[in-house]
């Protein structure tokens, strides 16, 4: 338990020029561009990018593959990597998409594919980025040894809703037989239509950051209310954290961050997985918000401390 | 839909019927309830009002050989003017927590508040009955380190009443106490805003008023001041409250009862208290009085009183 990253306490200072009643999203437009700017330049680590199409049951799915510059002939551990945005925004090149990817290729000397998996929008609902999901990291194993991947070390991934969309994928191939080599990782995630039960603890720490960083319950549900939920089929798994059956799922770690409503879907997910019989961990991103993974480990601690986090579940014997 | 739809889509009963029966489908279960593996016993227990009747649960084919199972003696809710140990928030409760966390529980079926009966009689049940579980620990296969006692709403407030005797009369037998929706104030607290906001949308047919508290307290005290009432008193309105059991408090979202929880809450961690506190999202009043099955924020809160009482151990 620690206060708010400094990094990010600097960044609430902008949001005493946001009026009240901005909203969730309106403050956005008035000082979006400031919050989400960074200290330095980033200077990329050794990793050589690629970005390929892979085929999808429903499309050609766009990806980035990342390599450690300097990998020798043997197979590198693999991480499936899918970035946050509500389902209905982000992409490859976000910072939580493509820093991400750069930084672990690198950190954990693995092979990284960031999935530009289909959104939501108001024609097209749930389960479309389940169906990416799924068949970007089918072909991500079958294409193990092309890639430099050894099959037997793959761990999927996402941030937030691409953590929802990791649960939903571990959660199919667990459904056809297909878990082995396979673990999962999920940052600051979001795996339950509605939010479970929020503690005092957590909720004092909301009332320390800036009430439009604080997504209250309302607003989840209403985000939540836009994606299709409903009509989509419950073997897609769309949130994890509503299947009734959680059992056989693979060794999994959760890294909640601290100052995050979120953080109520990530305990109440691990402890569903720990009832359920599942070898699951669960870390504090310490003084962290939703979305830290979204500027420059050089520039926010406990960005940098995340990577670790999981660079060290990546690199895991078992 | 901030209201789970379970409770949201039957609140117009109570604009088109007449309470009870707008209350009955309110609360009528969706699915048949199918217990777990559990077999029960019913105790009758001497207390200083004559027997009191109770109800043990435990797992299924365990032959009590080391008292290594965690324990609860546990209260129904209904304002302590109604309700019994059949109804869910009692019966199902019992089952489902002596299943899940492969425990001992004992609901109490408490003497009610009648024009003739007033406090501390409940309380008097509760303490005798929870002493005789603790006293009973061995052979009932319960762990003397992990006796808990809980309740929900008036049963809430019940167990924290019981949790101050233990304190009090030095008995020390509570490893922590599991408060649901509790009462826990003579004079309800004032509801704040944001809860006021939480009710305002729809639910005014949930609306426990402060108007209404103060007229059912007042009947439950009938002529007892507060002196010859403490400490069999409203826990809430206790003077010391250093020295208690950890406790973990439930509260519900949509539920004027919350004002209380919370302060209470508060006033357990100010005095230096151990405590855990829960807002379960999206229900009103008594959720635990349904089947698990119907409701999923009721699978939610068993699991994290059985978590509470996994991670909880008398010294």
């Amino acid at each position: 338990m620690s206060p708010v990253d400094p990094f990010f306490a600097k960044k609430f200072e902008l949001f005493e020029k946001v009026p009240a009643d901005a909203g969730e999203m309106g403050w956005m437009s008035l000082i979006g561009a400031e919050y989400q700017e960074p200290l330095s330049e980033y200077k990329s680590p050794n990793v050589r990018v690629e970005n390929r199409l892979i085929p999808g049951p429903q499309g050609e799915i766009p990806v980035r593959l990342y390599w450690p510059a300097d990998s020798g002939a043997e197979t590198l551990p693999g991480l499936v990597w899918f970035h946050g945005g509500a389902f209905m925004f982000g992409d490859l090149d976000m910072n939580e998409g493509d820093i991400t990817g750069r930084e672990l290729a690198h950190r954990s000397n693995a092979v990284v594919m960031s999935v530009d998996y289909r959104l939501v929008t108001p024609e097209r609902k749930f389960p479309a980025s389940q169906i990416d999901g799924l068949a970007a990291t089918r072909w991500f194993r079958d294409n193990a040894s092309e890639l430099g991947v050894d099959a037997g070390r793959i761990v999927i991934s996402g941030a937030s809703a691409g953590a929802c969309l990791t649960g939903s994928v571990v959660l199919q191939l667990r459904d056809a037989g297909e878990l082995a080599g396979i673990r999962q990782l999920l940052i600051y995630p979001t795996l339950h239509n509605d939010l479970p039960a929020v503690s005092s603890e957590l909720a004092a720490k909301l009332a320390e950051i800036p009430s439009q960083l604080a997504f209250s319950r309302e607003f989840m549900v209403w985000l939540n209310g836009q994606l299709g939920i409903d009509l989509a089929d419950p073997s897609f798994h769309c949130f994890p954290g509503d299947t009734k059956d959680l059992s056989g799922l693979p060794q999994t770690l959760i890294i909640n961050s601290e100052y995050d409503t979120l953080r109520a879907s990530g305990e109440r997910y691990f402890a569903q997985l720990q009832a359920a019989g599942n070898d699951a961990t669960q870390l504090l991103a310490e003084g962290a918000i939703h979305g830290h993974l979204n500027w420059y480990p050089q520039d926010c601690g406990v960005m940098d401390e995340t990577l670790d986090m999981m660079h060290t579940f990546i690199t895991e014997e078992k | 839909m901030p209201l789970d739809p379970l409770f949201a889509d039957r609140l117009h009963f109570f604009a088109e019927l007449p309470f009870a029966e707008a209350l009955a489908k309110y609360e009528a279960p969706i699915s048949v309830y199918a217990s777990p593996p559990i077999e029960t016993e019913e105790v009758v227990i001497d207390g200083p009002n004559g027997a009191i009747n109770a109800r043990i649960y435990r797992p299924d084919g365990n032959d009590f050989a080391d008292a290594t199972m965690p324990g609860l003696v546990w209260f129904h809710g209904g304002g302590f003017t109604q309700g019994d140990y059949n109804m869910n928030e009692s019966d199902v409760v019992s089952r489902e927590i002596a299943h899940r966390l492969h425990a001992v529980v004992m609901s109490v079926d408490y003497r009610l508040v009648t024009e003739t009966v007033k406090f501390p009689v409940p309380q008097l049940d509760g303490i005798a009955s929870t002493r005789w579980f603790a006293q009973n620990a061995d052979r009932l296969g319960v762990n003397p380190k992990k006796i808990f006692v809980g309740g929900i709403s008036a049963g809430g407030c019940l167990a924290a009443s019981v949790a101050v005797m233990d304190r009090d009369s030095g008995d020390n037998y509570l490893a922590g106490q599991l408060l649901n929706c509790p009462i826990a104030h003579f004079v309800a607290p004032q509801f704040n805003d944001e809860l006021l906001g939480k009710l305002d949308e729809d639910p005014k047919a949930l609306v426990i008023s402060r108007e209404y508290l103060d007229d059912n307290n007042r009947f439950l005290v009938g002529n007892m001041s507060i002196e010859e009432l403490e400490p069999y008193w409203f826990p809430g309105e206790v003077s010391d409250l250093s020295s208690l059991a950890p406790a973990q408090i439930i509260n519900c979202e949509y539920d004027t009862l919350r004002a209380s929880g919370e302060k209470f809450a508060a006033q357990l961690a100010t005095a230096g208290n151990k405590v855990e506190t829960l807002t379960q999202t999206g229900v009103p009043h008594a959720h635990i009085n349904r089947y698990p099955a119907d409701c999923k924020q009721m699978v939610e809160t068993l699991d994290n009183m059985v978590r509470f009482m996994q991670e909880t151990e008398k010294a």
